[in-house]
This record gives C-alpha cells, sequence and structure tokens, in this order.
C-alpha cells in the first residue's frame, strides 16, 4: 500500500495530508480547540473549588494537559507548542492576524542578542518552576496555578512585543528546554526534500516569509539542513511557504536526531542530564533522604506554617538540587572515565560529556511516562467525576463532586510491571542511542565500545534508580 | 618539500591504545555498575521497605489508625488488618494538599493542608489475604508516584511485587550484557 510507504519517506505524497498542511488555518484549528478548553480551565481554575482534586482546571492541567504533553515527544515531538495558547496570543497580537499573512507586525521585531541564543535561561527556568512545584505546590494550588498562567500569557505577549517571530517559545518558556530536547526523540520529522533545490533557492521563503505565509516562527532554517526537532513546533509554516514543496514530512526511527545531529551543545546536553536526573536520581534522594533530613531540620529551622514551612521547603530544596548536582557530577564523571577507556588524549572530558549526554533522553522521558501512568491508571474515575462536577455548574465549577470515584485501570503490581516495562524500553533505547553516539565519534569500533563503556554504566546507573524508587512501596 | 607539505603528508595516528584491555575494562564496568545497583537496591529496601508493621489500636471494636501524610510518604507506612473487621482512618495533612486512597476498599480521601479528616469501612470479609496499596490520590509533586504505603490484610506470603524489583533488574542487566557482548564482537 501507498500510503504505508509515504509514513517512513513523505506523508505528503498521502493527498488529505498535503491538503490538510497546506489549508492556511491548519494550525489555528489547532489552537482554536487548546484555547476553548483552556478558557474553561482557567475560569474553573479561578472561580471553582479551591481544592486540586475536585477542580476541573486542576486536574485537567496537571493530569491530563502534563500527560498529553509528555506522551507526544514519543510520537511527534513538540505536538503541544504547535497548538499551544500562550504563544499564540503573543503571535496573533505579532501579526494581528489569526492566520492570515500580513506584511507588517506589531511590536518592535528586535533581533534576540546572539549571546542569549541558548538554553540555559529556559533550563534555569525550568529547575526553578520544578522547585517551585515541590516547595509550594504549584499542581497542588488553583490560586499558584492562576498565577502561573497569567505570568506566561503577559511573558509570550511582552516578549512578543519586543522581539522578532517566537522568542518567547524558543528561549524564555519554562518548559521549552524540556520540551525541545526531549522532542528530539520523536519518531516524526519535517525535513527538506533535496539539498540542491534549497541551495539554488533565491527566496528562501521557508525562512523569509513567502507573499501568503510566514517563514519559520522558531527562526529556523530549513534550507540550511536543519537537524534536530529541538525548535520545531510543527507549525508547518514551511511547508506553506517553501515555493519549491521542497519539505517533507515523515516517520523515522525514535531518538534519531540523538545521535544524527551534526553537534552536540553543552547547553542541550546539560538539560538533557537535568532531564533525566530529575526522574532517576532526584526521584531516588527525595524517596529516600526527605524524612530524614526534614527531621533534622526542624531541629535547627523555625517551624511555619504550610506551605511556608522552613523545615520542609530547605530539605525538599537541598535535595531537589543536590539530586541534579550528582546527576550532572556522574556524568561528568563517567565522561571522564570513557575519555580513559576510549585512551583519546586530544579531546577533553567536556568534550565527552556534550557528546553523549544526550543518551539520557529515552529512559527520563520512559520514566516520566510511567510517573504520570500510576497516576492516571489508578485515579482514572476522578477524570469523569470533575467533568461531572463542571457541567453542573458550567463554566464556575463551584459545585464540589460529591464524590471521587475509586475506579482504577490496573492493581498496584500490575501498574508496577507496566512502568517496568516502560523503563526498560526508555533503558535499552538510551543505550543503543550511546552506542550510536559512540560509534559517530569514534569510527574504529575497538575505540567506540571501549568509549560506551562507562557511558552504558551510567545509564544502568540511572536505570536502577528509577527502577528501585519506584519499588518503594511493594 | 615544505614543512607544511610534510605535515599534509602525515599519516592521521590512530589514538593510543588504550592502558587496559576490553576484558578488564568490562570488568571495571561490572563493578561500579554491582555497586551502585547494590547501594540502591539496599538503601531503598532497608530505609523505605523497612519500617515497623502498625496493628492500629482497638477503639469501641474498631481498629483505629492515625495516619500522617507528608511530601512524599505515609506515617505509618505499613499497617495491619483483618478481613471482616471495622477500621478507622484518621488521616492528617501535615504540609500540602494530599490524598489518601485504598481502591480496593473503595477509599479515597482529600487532605487538606493541616486538616484532620475521619473515615470508616468495614474489611470486606471476602477480600484475598494480601498487600494492598494506600497512595495519594491528588498530584503533589516529584515525588508524587512514590506517595505510598501498604496495607497488609491477613497474612500473606512473599508477594509478587517484592520480586519484581529484582526481575526487573535481572532483565535491565541481561539488556546491558546483550550491548555489551555485541558491542565486543563488533569492536573485534
Amino acid at each position: 500500500m501507498k500510503w504505508v510507504k509515504s509514513l517512513t519517506t513523505d506523508l505528503m505524497e498521502i493527498g488529505i495530508v498535503r491538503r490538510l498542511v497546506n489549508f492556511h488555518a491548519f494550525q489555528f484549528f489547532f489552537i482554536a480547540i487548546s484555547l476553548l478548553i483552556f478558557i474553561m480551565a482557567a475560569i474553573s481554575i479561578i472561580f471553582g473549588v479551591k481544592h486540586p482534586g475536585f477542580n476541573f482546571g486542576m486536574v485537567f492541567t496537571w493530569v491530563v494537559w502534563w500527560g498529553i504533553v509528555i506522551a507526544l515527544f514519543v510520537v511527534v515531538g513538540r505536538g503541544w507548542c504547535m497548538m499551544c495558547p500562550f504563544a499564540a496570543l503573543g503571535e496573533w497580537l505579532q501579526r494581528l492576524s489569526l492566520w492570515r499573512k500580513r506584511e507588517w507586525v506589531l511590536g518592535f521585531n528586535f533581533k534576540y542578542p546572539r549571546r542569549l541564543k541558548n538554553l540555559w535561561f529556559a533550563i534555569g527556568f525550568f529547575v526553578v518552576f520544578i522547585f517551585m512545584d515541590n516547595g509550594y505546590g504549584i499542581s497542588n494550588s488553583p490560586d499558584l496555578t492562576a498565577g502561573l498562567i497569567a505570568v506566561l500569557i503577559l511573558g509570550a505577549i511582552w516578549v512578543a512585543f519586543l522581539f522578532e517571530r517566537r522568542t518567547f517559545c524558543l528561549y524564555h518558556c519554562p518548559l521549552t528546554a524540556f520540551i525541545g530536547i526531549s522532542s528530539m526523540m520523536a519518531p516524526f520529522e519535517i525535513r527538506r526534500r533535496d539539498a540542491e533545490v534549497c541551495r539554488q533557492c533565491g527566496p528562501k521563503a521557508c525562512f523569509n516569509d513567502s507573499e501568503h505565509a510566514y517563514g519559520c516562527p522558531m527562526n529556523q532554517y530549513q534550507g540550511g539542513g536543519m537537524d534536530t526537532n529541538r525548535d520545531c513546533i510543527l507549525c508547518t509554516e514551511c511547508i506553506k511557504s517553501c515555493p519549491h514543496g521542497n519539505i517533507k514530512m515523515r516517520f523515522r526511527m525514535w531518538g534519531h536526531d540523538l545521535w544524527a545531529r551534526r553537534k552536540g551543545r553543552l547547553d542541550e546536553a546539560v538539560g538533557a542530564v537535568i532531564i533525566g536526573g530529575l526522574v532517576t536520581m532526584v526521584s531516588l534522594f527525595l524517596v529516600l533522604f526527605l524524612p530524614p533530613l526534614k527531621s533534622f531540620m526542624d531541629t535547627i529551622l523555625p517551624a511555619g506554617v504550610p506551605p511556608n514551612d522552613w523545615p520542609r521547603i530547605v530539605s525538599v530544596g537541598l535535595l531537589y538540587l543536590g539530586g541534579l548536582a550528582v546527576s550532572l557530577f556522574l556524568m561528568y564523571g563517567f565522561s571522564h572515565l570513557s575519555r580513559l577507556f576510549s585512551g583519546v588524549k586530544d579531546s577533553g572530558t567536556k568534550t565527552f560529556f556534550t557528546h553523549f549526554g544526550y543518551a539520557v533522553v529515552p529512559l527520563g522521558i520512559m520514566k516520566f511516562i510511567s510517573d504520570i501512568i500510576d497516576h492516571v491508571f489508578r485515579t482514572w474515575g476522578a477524570i469523569f467525576d470533575v467533568v461531572g462536577a463542571l457541567f453542573r455548574d458550567f463554566p464556575f465549577n463551584r459545585v464540589i463532586a460529591e464524590e471521587v470515584t475509586v475506579k482504577q485501570l490496573m492493581t498496584a503490581n500490575q501498574t508496577y510491571l507496566l512502568q517496568l516495562v516502560l523503563i526498560s524500553i526508555g533503558f535499552g533505547l538510551s543505550l543503543y542511542v550511546a552506542y550510536k553516539l559512540a560509534g559517530r565519534m569514534f569510527p574504529d569500533r575497538d575505540i567506540a565500545f571501549r568509549a560506551f563503556l562507562p557511558i552504558g554504566a551510567f545509564i544502568f546507573v540511572l536505570g536502577m534508580a528509577a527502577l528501585w524508587a519506584l519499588s518503594a512501596a511493594l | 618539500m615544505t614543512e607544511e607539505d610534510k605535515k599534509n603528508q602525515e599519516i592521521p595516528q590512530k589514538p593510543k591504545r588504550p592502558y587496559a584491555g576490553g576484558a578488564l575494562l568490562i570488568a571495571i564496568t561490572a563493578f561500579i555498575v554491582i555497586l551502585f545497583t547494590g547501594g540502591i537496591a539496599y538503601g531503598v529496601q532497608s530505609v523505605i521497605g523497612g519500617g515497623d508493621e502498625n496493628e492500629g489500636i482497638l477503639v469501641g471494636g474498631v481498629r483505629e489508625f492515625r495516619i500522617s501524610a507528608s511530601q512524599w510518604s505515609y506515617g505509618p507506612g505499613i499497617i495491619r488488618v483483618n478481613p471482616g473487621e471495622a477500621v478507622r482512618f484518621i488521616v492528617t495533612s501535615v504540609d500540602i494538599t494530599h490524598g489518601f486512597a485504598i481502591n480496593e476498599m473503595d477509599v479515597n480521601l482529600p487532605l487538606a493542608p493541616s486538616g484532620e479528616i475521619a473515615h470508616e469501612v468495614v474489611i470486606p470479609e471476602d477480600i484475598p489475604e494480601g498487600t494492598y496499596t494506600m497512595y495519594c490520590s491528588i498530584f503533589c509533586g516529584i515525588g508524587h508516584p512514590y506517595m505510598k504505603g501498604s496495607i497488609i490484610v491477613g497474612t500473606p506470603g512473599v508477594g509478587i511485587g517484592k520480586i519484581l524489583p529484582y526481575a526487573a533488574t535481572l532483565v535491565m542487566g541481561g539488556i546491558f550484557a546483550a550491548f555489551l557482548v555485541i558491542g565486543r564482537r563488533k569492536a573485534r
């Protein structure tokens, strides 16, 4: 069947896909749906019951939305960014249009400083965001969630007013490093077809705009041989604007970008290790050491009223940052070991760290998925209860659900078994990425194998942290 | 021939041979892996998996448990009940909002910060003996998936849950070993 072959060669060969993608309101259609649901969630969060377990907006945001964002990593990459309503508000204001091409833009349209074109700010925002969630319980508090949404909307609009294109999405969104790096694992890509056509192309419309479509809002140049999904939000503007029809979409091997990109970057590698360490080493640290550390902090710090109880906040903060630091330190140490094992003298440990850091991503993503699955599969009934409660007082959600149904799709052991399968898949894929990266770094297979050994051991250690932390309550 | 031509004609040197043979490096890797795995498994089993079972106190014929919920654990973490008896849970969250749920016993309590909630259930007569899970039913941060405790009903034997982590460790060890074997074969 021709269309099956097209899945892995070029989806644009399928007529209905081609027509859909070339439809100008294609992205707007997805944004409109997500905006509608987001407005319902926001009203519920602001005006609804203040309990996170009974509030539609809270359950939708921190269980359904978060689950969808992560699940999309292993299907299409930055699928959420394509339909994100926060960035869309800034973009609509900048373009003064919902989807039609206009010749001029609103705002200063400054170029973002070259020195700041990296992920360091985004990684910092992500680390702070996760700490705020764990220290102050953003996902647990409707007021803090409403505050976060307000900050995101105002930030996206303000940055869109100052800088060109989607600068906020590229460098400021607290999730962009997490989503971007994780999306490199996706088995889906939008890339140029024929490099020669791009070389001969005068207008470079995929970057510079065409008469009827915008250039890439994420500042990427398909014609230059874009080799990573990190900044591709699947908006399909490049497909619409290319005068030669030289852009293709296709499914490919999972994790391809992680080993196949031309050159690694330190910020991406650090981000990758943080993603992996967050759900493995940090989790293990919190499980093992939080109760004793908090008991100790109780003796030296003044008690407070939650969530401003300092012994808990300081303990969580120390273990959280400590877990991330240990993950990075271990990766650096194992990278040094990899350098020693390989016998290579002319490359530093940092080069090895930058090259192999990406390998941790699949394990991290699969652990994220296994964590969310545990919650969703065991509290399945609550989603129907909160939706029912919302429609009894639509859209304000001031009526509390009479009860939260106890309904599970799997028992604890069944869920744990599924989690083990997912973690094993992530572990195997991480090893595969590390193996491929070693092969790319060293054409000599013996040296590549020697360099792979310590990195494989590091991935194994993270895998054990993930596995045993989950086993704690069995 | 100029210096530059000489330089260009130089055959690129392979990196120096590493200081040790492949077998030794594999042995060092295996040692590191076993050391870390042993430490992690021992830590989890002794710090978390251990702890005393709590049998509660009998108040007017009802077995009463006072349970404290905090990020990200319950205290006590292991409780023991018997089929057919009435049980009262008095649960308090000492920090942020949590939940307290036991699906098999139809319990799901929302716990407000610093609030106390009491709930009484009768353990079904026909519930199979085994270890059930009490868990947090409200998303509460990165440690949420680990916020669990055990309810032992009757006197069950060793459950599959206790064996699974060891089995999974072996499976993951097997995957890693497969990479080593294939990689070593290709390296030759």
